[in-house]
This record gives C-alpha cells, structure tokens and sequence, in this order.
C-alpha cells in the first residue's frame, strides 16, 4: 500500500537515524568521560585580575579608580555614586606664575630644603550659599541650615578650603614622620567641623559628638566604608585611625544634610588653604614636579612647578 | 599468601577508617588552593559575582535591579557581615559563615558544597583584594549572652533603641519603617537605595537572628551601609547592648 | 453546564477575593514560591522577571533543581529525623495563577466566512483568570530532580500544559550529562524557552461541530509565538481533530513525552541536548510506533559586566507525527534558530524556525504549501524595579493547504508591574499588523485586542 510503503519508507530512515544516534551517542559520551578532565587539567589557574592596589596620588584626587575600561560600560545615572565632587572642572586653564614673583632663591633663612608657597584663586562668580530646610532634630539642628560650598576672600580672591598636593614621582617619597595632630572630626549643631581637612595616611582621627542627638559618622573612601560608628549623645570621643589614602566623604545616615570631606595622603606633600587662599608645603624635592589642586565643587587644576635646590618658590593657582 | 592477603586488606582498612576520622581541616591559603577555588568560583559563583569579582555577574543585577544591595563586589566592596571592628576587613571564618548560610533573601546557602570547597573558594574570593595580603584582621571581643532577660532588661533595652537612634531608621517597633527609610535617604556605598532590617522577622535578618548574632551586628556595624557600629561609643558598657538584643529578640515574639 | 460554570465562577471569584484582600493588608502574608522558600532567598537570584530566568535560573533549572555548580539535591532543605530524610512540603509545593479581568477584542466584522453564526465578537467582558497552574518540584536526592505540573485553562482552546518528569543529573561527572524522563518540555534549555513567556498565550477559537478530517475555520486566531507555532494550515492529529496552526507544537509544543539528555562537557560555553519523543503528543504506547529525534546546541557568553549573551540551534526530525485530511502520515520538521542578549534591565531574545514536510502525500500534491516559517522577537525591560514593560512582534508565514493559509503578523505591548516580587498585574494590547490586507478570514478580521489582569505565583 502506498501509504505503509511511504510510512515504511520514512520509518526506515528515521529508524536508521535513532539506531545511529544510538550507537553514536554513547561513544561520544565516553569520549567525552575521557576527555573533560584532561581538558580540566591542561587549564592554567591564573591569578585574577584585581584592581586593589595603590593608585597614583594625582589620580586619587580626580575621585577615579585606575583599571581597564569596560566593554559595556554602565552609563553613570544608573549605578549613581555617592555625591562625587566635580572630578573634572570644564573650560579649566592654568594661570602662569606672575611675573612679578618668578621662583628665586628664598629671601628668608635657609630651610632644610626646598618650600613651595603660593594661593589658590578664584575670580569667577560666586554662588549664594543655598538653604537646605532641616527635617529632623529641629530643636538642634534649626530649621534651615545654611551651606556654603564655596568661599572666597573679598579682597584677596585667595580660595578657602582647597586642598593642595605635590606629586614627587615614584621613588622620592621623604621618611618624614607622620604628624602628631589628629584629624577632628567633631558633630557641632548637625554639622561637621571641619568641613574640610587634610591628613597623612595612618593619622589618627578623633571623633566627637558635641550635640544631645544621635548622629553617625559614616566615612567612604572609593565605594567602601573607611569607619562607620555610631555617635550616641553623650557617648565616649572616638579614636581610629585612616588607613587608605584619597578622598573621604564624611557623611551622617539620619541628618542627610551634614557632608564634609577628609583628604589623605600616603606622603606629607600636602596642605590646605586658609580663609585668604594661602597654603605652604615644606621638605619638597627639587625638580620638576606637578602641583594638584582639589575643591570640592570647582573640582581639579593641575601645574607643573619647578622647585628650586633650595628656598621658596611662589606659585599662584587660579581656578577659571 | 594468605597471610600476606590478610595483612594487605587489614593496612588498606586501617587506612580507610583513619581516612574517616580525619577532620576537613582548612586548606592552607596557597595558590594551589586558590586554583581549586577558582573552579568552584567559576560554577558556583561568577553568575551574580562576575568574572572579575565585582559583583556584576549577568545575573547580579536583577537582585536589587535599580535598587541594592546587589551582590558583593569582592575587589575593594566593604564586607557587611564580620566579626571585626568598623572599616576591617572580615574573618575567614566570617566568610565561611556566609558562604555556608547564605543570606536570607539574597543569596542561596552553600552548604551543599563540601567543607574544603567552601575554603577553597574562599581563599580565591580573597585573592580578589589586595588589602587582605598579609592582613590579619581580630575580631571584636564577642562574649556570649548573660543569662535569660528580665522585664527590667528588656525596658532598659527599649530605652536603649531610643537613645542608641535605632528607631530612625528601623522605625519605633522595629519594622524598618523608620523616617529615614521612608523618606528613601538610606544609601549604601554605592549609591543604591536600601532597606533597614525588619527586627520583627528574625529570618529575614541578613546577619543572623541569635542573641550573639545580634549583639555582632550592633557592635561591628554592617559595612557598606548605614547600620553603623557601636563598640566604641559606649565605652565597654555591653549591658545596655545584651537588654537591647533581648528587646529586639522581645519585638519578634510580640507579633501575633 | 451552566451551573458547573456559575458554581467554578463563584469559587474563583472568592478565592480571589481572598487572595487579593491578603495580598493588600500590610501584615504581608509572606508566602513566596517553592525554590525561593527551600533556599530561603530572593525570586531574582533565578529570575529576570518571572518566569523568564536569568543565567543563574538557567544553570539551575539544567543542574535538576540543585544551585548551580553544586550537587546539593540531597542536603538543602531536607531535615534528617533519626532514619528519615523528610522534605518540607512548602519547599517543593507552588501554585500560579495568570490571566484576564478584563478582556477586549475588535474585529473588523462579525463572523468572518466560516466563523459561527450569532457568535458576538466585538466584545469587553469582565472575567476571572483563566489559567491556573500547581505544581510540584525539587529534588528527591542529591542529583534526583522531579518536577510535575497540573495546569487548567479555563477558556480558550491553548495546548494543554500538562508535564511530570524525573531528571538524573550529572551522570559521569559534573554537567557531563544530565538525563530527563518523562513529559517534558523539549525546549527547556534553548535561548528561548517556550513556558517561559511574559505574554500569556491566548488560544484562538475554533468553529464548533467540525467533523474529523475536514478543516475547520476559526472564530478568532490564537495570539502564541509564531516561532513556536504548528503554522500548518490543514494537519490533523491521530483522532481527525484539526490542528491549530497556532498552537505551540514539536519541538517547542511545551509537553512532550520522551526521554532527553543535555549537559556542558567542555565548560559554560557549550550545551548540547538530544532527545527522543513519541511525538505527536501522544501518550506511551502510541499508535504510531515511530519516534521523533531532536538534536540542540547551544553558545554561551556570560563573562562579562551585567551582560549575557546565547544563540542555540535545534533540528528536529518528525516521524508521521501528523495527517493530512486524506488520513494520510506526513513527516513534520522543524528547524529553529534563537538567540538571546540580557544587559542590565534590558533582554532581547528572539527565535526563527523553518517548519518542512519533506514528503508530500499524493493526496494533496500540488494543494498544498510544504514549507512554513515562524520569526518571534521579542524585548523585556524594566523601566522602575517593580515595572516591566514588554514588547513582542510575531510573524507567522503560514503553509499547509493552499486554500486555507493565511500568514499573521501581531505586535504585542505589555506593563506589568509587580506590587511585590510575586504579585503582579499587567495591562496588555495586541495589534494585527495585517489588518489593511485584502481577505475576510479570521486571520485579517481581528484588529487588536487589549487584556488586564492578575500574575500571581506562590
């Protein structure tokens, strides 16, 4: 019958195909028994590719981790990181040193090597502090809260609060002993004081809380809590120690309006300007180096200075 | 022959039960075993924790989605669930734990690997961050409970939740519904949007829900998040922290 | 028949008075689905958005219901009392519930040629959710898995989905090869899975009283995956009944009895899957006595950032697994290509199949179209962490008896949003591409539909 004998057919070779696949399958599967652990063993076990080690300081103020860049790189907004000040500062320019203050052989006594001086500037518009309404712990706290993120001499233009560093370059780092002065960090009428501090790597921080409410003071370095404690009204100081250089936020998880910053550094190049702009770095190296400056919404500047055998040399930093 | 036989399948027996009684001791931290552990990585693990230990695996993000906690970024990410101070690094025998128990909610327990596979993963999970060379992390002193809590205890430790702020964010009967976290200002490292812990369903807590596992959580904090550390502020005075762990063991029992 | 269906409405409509009053109180009734229960964790450790799986799921679900990477079936969740190794039934036990409050459809004209007469198309009804699945499923010992599922369709005449099978996994050595018995579905492990649809397929509607072997016109098409469907216009099964030509069927039919084997051998890249299916849909001991084969294999990429990737391809091979209406066996085939890409809250998949008859029976020589084609593409993302919005196009390129076929395209938009991980309601609308096209059968009369209601799994 034509059908049987088209089924017949068909049949056949599908019956065909299963005996194949009988036979076949099997003697694949033992080879692969065979094969899977030679294949496992030839494998090299290799180190993974971690990016923990320590970043150029320069890079660290920029708030950016060094590494490879990712094939699918997640766009910012979704992954937002905690507030960053600006890394980048667009449209920046770098003033030239004055030419009235060219880098000279120091007027004042010998130093035991070579000092940068010099101001941090700015000429540009200088916002109103802004009034953030306070939601909680009124009686202490108030009801606005005023903040000022950018402040700025009058006479002078000289730029509070930036935060300046002298990069000397793998190999020139001085054996000066870390700083006695601890870093304050003290929990005042719902803010922090200082809002801005500077220290070496492994100085010890002190913690207070000077108000009758609770606060915590949570510091992030690099996507990581550096210390996370608890400040109870009332409660003992704290004392620990930073152990990671770069920038730390300083934040508190129930009065999301304090923020202040801790910068550290694995060298003593480093200082902090005064209400006039005015900083001063001791013991440099001579030689060619590059001066990084960091504020916390101007963001970056960088320039190079040439720092003399020995005396000061002057150096203005303006932010456009 | 005979002799020979029997002597031959008594030393194969006597091997074989000191095989039984040898205890799975921790495999030395080397980089055979970060090798082992790198294989059982590789199966086990790099779906949500990425093939680079970032925590980005292709099935990480759906966890948290916009939101945290996504699984652990091993490079430089704070670990959460440690028996040392604020801002160290955990134990060995943390991790252990969590690889063994998992975390309620968020990711599987790993008991059905074997005790050295849980080890050897672990070494390799370290390899992942330099800070643990040579580290030697010590855990906060974690004593064991007092004795059983008393009505006086268990108010002390109500007025501990208040003074300690444990209500603004893990609201006033400890369902997590503080004002801080209504109000969506609670944040991990990263940015992401977290939940406090409700203290009424002891599963759910991610550190554990005994009284020590307690006690650990609120003296070491839970890195990476807002839960911050008590250990320094009350200045070695742990009773008010055992009366506050029985008032919030007390919370769970209260719920009908 | 009036009062059973009264009597199933009223039953329905308090259970899901209950469920939805309890789901709406704050003290959460905290019941989550079996594998979350046993493993004590999160829907999104396996899922994107349930139930599609993410790379985790998929591991899983090919390891037998054990973690992926482990062979943990015999230790997790069970309780060792003296002898007795016992399971906690709620680890295993889950049931879902899926479908319409409210659905809407619009025609071009009431009763196209064929249709019912009197049968009143252009409708909005307020409904219950029509398909209720329970089912049952872990693992009975280390690399013992079982899973069972019992689903009723309440409306609609869609493929029962009706599975229970035993898995031995990892035989040989770990993910060498995994063996699953019973009634499965064959496209488990592909791109594209076929249970694993955010848009819940809508049987068509068939004219009532067809007599064997005589084609049968449709009321209203089916809205399923075209890349899954029968395509065929003109096939019957064993019985006479006409085969819908959109139906979800072989290799991607969702319940075929068989015996099939999958594993990784050379590491995550690689899968490959043979089987061996009575086909037909038909029980053990068929008629028929020849056997469908299929072969699959797949690529792997999950390397990198949030990001994965795989594309799979499958053979199979149909041994007079359907009739034409001159009774005669034909062999029905199907080739298939899927792909799919998942980054970050995005997943794009998409499946092609070829379907041939090789051997056209002297019967319909020359009346019928051999060859049929089916494309799916298919797009998920959440736009919040608790709203999905999906999108799907389908094109079916019909074949079968030439006086019959008819191609459809359809664009299908989804919002689903999760009130918890578990609980869902959706809004969803259908679109006939092909509406403008000249043709008054059913396949050019539906214009779009729209659809609201309730996913809730436990």
């Amino acid at each position: 019958m034509g059908r049987r004998g088209m089924a017949g057919r068909s049949a056949m070779s599908v019956q065909a195909l299963v005996r194949l696949l009988s036979v076949a399958v099997p003697v694949v599967m033992i080879g692969m028994v065979c094969w899977s652990p030679l294949l496992a063993a030839s494998q090299p076990g290799a180190e993974p590719d971690a990016t923990g080690g320590k970043a150029p300081v320069s890079q660290q103020l920029h708030g950016l981790a060094p590494g490879p860049p990712a094939k699918f790189r997640r766009p910012r907004e979704l992954v937002p990181s905690v507030a960053e000040p600006q890394a980048e500062f667009p449209g920046l320019a770098v003033s030239q040193p004055g030419s009235d203050a060219p880098p000279t052989r120091s007027a004042f006594s010998e130093s035991t090597g070579p000092v940068i001086v010099g101001r941090v500037l700015y000429r540009g518009p200088v916002p109103a502090p802004t009034q953030i309404p306070v939601n909680r712990d009124p009686d202490v706290c108030g009801t606005t809260m005023s903040m000022v993120t950018l402040s700025v001499d009058g006479a002078t233009q000289g730029l509070q609060n930036a935060v300046v560093h002298v990069d000397l370059g793998a190999g020139e780092v001085s054996a000066r002993i870390i700083s006695a002065t601890p870093v304050i960090v003290r929990n005042k009428e719902c803010r922090f004081h200082p809002h801005v501090a500077v220290a070496q790597m492994g100085t010890e921080v002190q913690l207070f809380n000077d108000d009758p409410v609770m606060h915590n003071t949570n510091i992030i370095i690099d996507n990581s809590t550096a210390l996370n404690v608890a400040m109870v009204a009332g409660g003992n100081p704290i004392k620990k120690r930073l152990k990671k250089p770069g920038l730390h936020l300083v934040k508190c998880n129930v009065h999301k309006f304090m923020q202040a910053y801790r910068m550290v550094f694995d060298d003593p190049y480093f200082d902090q300007t005064t209400e006039t702009g005015q900083f001063s770095i001791a013991g440099v190296s001579p030689g060619l180096h590059r001066i990084t400056v960091w504020h916390e919404t101007l963001g970056v500047l960088e320039k190079d200075v040439q720092v003399p055998v020995r005396g000061t040399v002057i150096v203005d930093l303006e932010y456009k | 022959m005979r002799i020979r036989t029997i002597v031959a399948i008594g030393a194969g027996l006597a091997l074989l039960s000191v095989a039984s009684f040898a205890q799975a001791v921790k495999p030395e931290d080397n980089q055979a075993t970060r090798a082992k552990g790198k294989q059982v990585y590789e199966r086990a693990c790099l779906l949500c924790h990425g093939v680079n230990g970032k925590g980005d695996g292709p099935a990480g993000w759906f966890l948290g989605r916009y939101e945290g906690p996504r699984p652990r970024n091993f490079i430089g990410g704070s670990y959460k669930f440690r028996s040392t101070p604020s801002g160290e690094l955990p134990l060995d025998q943390d991790l252990f734990r969590t690889v063994t128990q998992g975390i309620p909610g968020n990711m599987p327990s790993y008991g059905g690997l074997s005790e050295e596979e849980r080890w050897q993963v672990i070494a390799y999970i370290k390899s992942f961050n330099h800070s643990f060379k040579g580290a030697k992390p010590t855990a906060l002193p974690l004593p064991n409970p007092p004795g059983p809590p008393s009505d006086a205890g268990i108010e002390n430790g109500r007025k501990t939740y208040i003074k300690y702020g444990c209500q603004k964010c893990h609201g006033d009967n400890g369902y997590g519904d503080g004002k801080e976290a209504l109000d969506g200002n609670l944040k991990d490292t990263y940015g992401l949007m977290v939940s406090p812990g409700d203290l009424t369903e002891r599963a759910s807590l991610k550190n554990g829900s005994s009284a020590q596992a307690l006690y650990r959580s609120i003296m070491t904090g839970l890195d990476g998040t807002p839960m911050p550390s008590y250990a320094d502020t009350i200045g070695g005075n742990d009773k008010d922290v055992w009366d506050l762990v029985y008032y919030i063991l007390s919370l769970s029992q209260e719920r009908p | 028949m009036f009062t059973r269906v009264s009597i199933f409405v009223i039953a329905l409509s308090i259970f899901c008075g209950t469920v939805l009053t309890s789901l709406l109180s704050p003290e959460e009734a905290q019941a989550i689905p079996a594998f979350a229960r046993k493993y004590n964790t999160n829907c999104m450790d396996c899922h994107t958005a349930p139930p599609m799986l993410n790379a985790f799921g998929q591991r899983f679900l090919e390891n037998g219901y054990q973690l992926p990477g482990t062979e943990d079936g015999g230790s997790t969740g069970k309780k060792k009392l003296g002898d007795l190794n016992l399971d906690d039934v709620n680890q295993y036990l889950g049931f879902r519930l899926v479908g319409s409050a409210v659905r809407s459809w619009n025609f071009k004209q009431q009763n196209p040629p064929g249709a019912d007469a009197g049968v009143v198309e252009n409708k909005t009804e307020f409904t219950f959710p029509g398909i209720f699945l329970l089912y049952a499923s872990g693992t009975a010992a280390k690399n013992i898995g079982f899973f069972v599922d019992v689903g009723h369709f309440v409306s609609g005449a869609g493929a029962q989905v009706d599975r229970g099978f035993v898995t031995f996994n990892n035989l040989g050595s770990h993910n060498l090869a995994h063996l699953r018995v019973g009634r499965f579905d064959p496209n488990a492990f592909s791109s594209y899975g076929t249970v694993r649809q955010q848009f819940a397929d809508i049987g068509g509607s068939q004219k009532r009283g067809c007599a064997a072997f005589t084609p049968c016109a449709f009321n209203r098409v089916g809205l399923t995956p075209s890349a899954f469907a029968t395509k065929f216009y003109g096939l019957y099964d064993r019985s006479g009944n006409a085969l819908s030509p959109f139906a979800s069927s072989l290799f991607n039919s969702g319940a075929e009895t068989g015996v099939d084997v999958h594993g990784r051998p050379f590491g995550d890249w690689f899968l490959y899957q043979v089987g061996v299916l009575n086909g037909a849909s038909e029980n053990v001991g068929d008629s028929n006595k020849g056997k469908d084969v299929y072969g699959m294999i797949r690529l792997d990429y999950a390397q990198s950032d949030y990001f994965s990737a795989s594309i799979s391809g499958f053979v199979y091979q149909g041994n007079s697994n359907a009739k034409v209406q001159t009774h005669e066996d034909v062999n029905w085939n199907r080739y298939g290509l899927s792909a799919r890409a998942t980054y970050m809250m995005v997943d794009v998949f998409a499946a092609y199949s070829v379907d041939r008859i090789n051997k056209i029976p002297t019967g319909v020589a020359g009346l019928f179209d051999s060859t049929a084609t089916g494309l799916t593409i298919g797009a998920d993302t959440y736009v919040t962490s608790q709203t999905l919005v999906s999108l799907r196009y389908d094109n079916l390129d019909a074949g079968g008896m030439l006086n019959q076929r008819m191609s459809t395209s359809f664009i299908d938009v989804q919002v689903k949003h999760f009130l918890r991980a578990n609980v869902a309601i959706f809004a969803r609308g259908d679109f006939n591409l092909r509406q403008s096209e000249g043709g008054d059968t059913a396949a050019r009369n539906l214009r779009n539909t729209f659809f609201s209601g309730i996913d809730v799994i436990f």
